[in-house]
């Protein structure tokens, strides 16, 4: 499978596979519209909400499908950053040598499953919060930055929630602030921050396993106990 | 430079060109006088269908005329029925002729929900110059669009009822 990992989840892969689909998604939507033209029965691979469309109504079917695709993709993206800041924390948590570390420990000594550790408030994402406030040699105007970043991240979450819980309430949110594109940027701009947190203040690198900007043919990862190449 | 091998190349073409071609062939003008002609008639039995109701004052009818706009047949105006029946209303509209699957739709929407009636063939092995010809209206509905139901007097009568709520 194309994401069946964690370290294959790279933004760039996610955003060319929403591509691939999206343009799959054209020349179906230019089939069916050829396909008012000629009086064909519609096919058995179309959707039967599609059997008597005007061309109007197929239009508003494909940006429906459109918009569910962008959807989902930046729930991947958004559900993969968690999953990077989680094992990231996980592998920090092992040590108390630095102040993010002894937080994080704290956190997950809390705990008997390592799932239960929270992830916003008065967890994760708020140990690095107050890692930054409080201990981090990063001038204040990069400080304020990747606070903002967190934050951000922390708003995205409520989406990531709306849609994994199946959207049974109403979100108070546009669903048009969440384009994959969007989301991609914000995501990749929270990493560099953390990587340039961790270089500058000698902490272990930033989730060193997981890069972006590879693709996926080039990430390893580890298969019954060896490493290969997808 | 395409990444499509050569024969998909040409296979692609031939496709593109047989579609353009079938468009081409096709007589729009004589394709909208005939659609006209489908919706004018059906509405005129759906009238008299109702006709004892609209005598005696129980239904009350009003006729007015929608303009609809399609790539290939243009900008043309269509009869629309409106049947109210005390304070609810029945809406006969037509859509278009120009759709996936047939040849004509018209909707039809009351207080408990909504029908299609298509002008299609239900001989699937009808050549595609004669499905046309050979189209009559059926009843489908939006949730379940693979199952037709033949649209005759008893049916029509049936739908009203079903959307009218009557009996519920």
């Amino acid at each position: 499978m194309l994401f069946d990992k964690p370290t294959t989840l790279n933004i760039d892969a996610v955003l060319g596979w929403n591509s691939l689909i999206l343009s799959s998604l054209q020349r179906v939507r230019q089939e069916a519209l050829r396909l008012t033209k000629a009086g064909d029965p519609l096919p058995e691979d179309m959707p039967s909400e599609l059997n008597y469309a005007s061309p109007e109504e197929i239009f508003a079917y494909f940006d429906s499908v459109r918009e569910e695709v962008d959807l989902s993709t930046a729930f991947v993206i958004i559900a993969s950053a968690e999953a990077r800041l989680r094992l990231d924390a996980k592998s920090r948590a092992k040590y108390t040598n630095n102040p993010l570390s002894t937080h994080l420990n704290k956190l997950y000594q809390k705990v008997d499953q390592d799932w239960k550790v929270p992830f916003k408030d008065d967890g994760i994402l708020d140990a690095w919060k107050y890692y930054l406030n409080f201990h981090s040699q990063l001038p204040d105007t990069d400080k304020r930055r990747a606070v903002s970043l967190l934050g951000d991240l922390k708003s995205t979450l409520a989406i990531r929630h709306w849609i994994a819980h199946g959207r049974y309430w109403d979100l108070n949110l546009s669903i048009k602030s969440f384009l994959p594109a969007t989301v991609a940027r914000s995501m990749k701009r929270l990493y560099r921050q953390l990587q340039d947190i961790t270089d500058h203040d000698g902490l272990v690198a930033f989730n060193p396993m997981i890069r972006d900007n590879i693709s996926p043919s080039t990430v390893y990862h580890k298969v019954s106990g060896r490493y290969r190449s997808d | 430079m395409s990444t499509l091998s050569f024969d998909e190349q040409i296979r692609q073409h031939i496709k593109a060109q047989t579609a353009i071609q079938s468009e081409q062939a096709i007589d729009w003008n004589n394709r909208l006088v005939w659609w006209r002609l489908k919706v004018e008639e059906l509405l005129s039995h759906m009238k008299q269908w109702l006709s004892p109701l609209i005598a005696d004052g129980t239904i009350r009818m009003h006729q007015d005329r929608i303009q609809i706009s399609e790539e290939m047949l243009g900008s043309y105006e269509l009869p629309h029925l409106i049947f109210t029946f005390g304070s609810v209303a029945l809406r006969i509209k037509p859509v278009g002729s120009v759709i996936i699957g047939a040849f004509g739709r018209i909707d039809v929407e009351g207080p408990q929900g909504k029908a299609m009636l298509i002008l299609v063939t239900d001989d699937d092995d009808a050549p595609p110059a004669q499905r046309r010809e050979q189209a009559k209206w059926f009843i489908a509905y939006p949730e379940q669009r693979q199952k037709l139901f033949e649209l005759d007097e008893g049916a029509f009568k049936q739908l009203v009822v079903d959307l009218m709520g009557v009996g519920d």
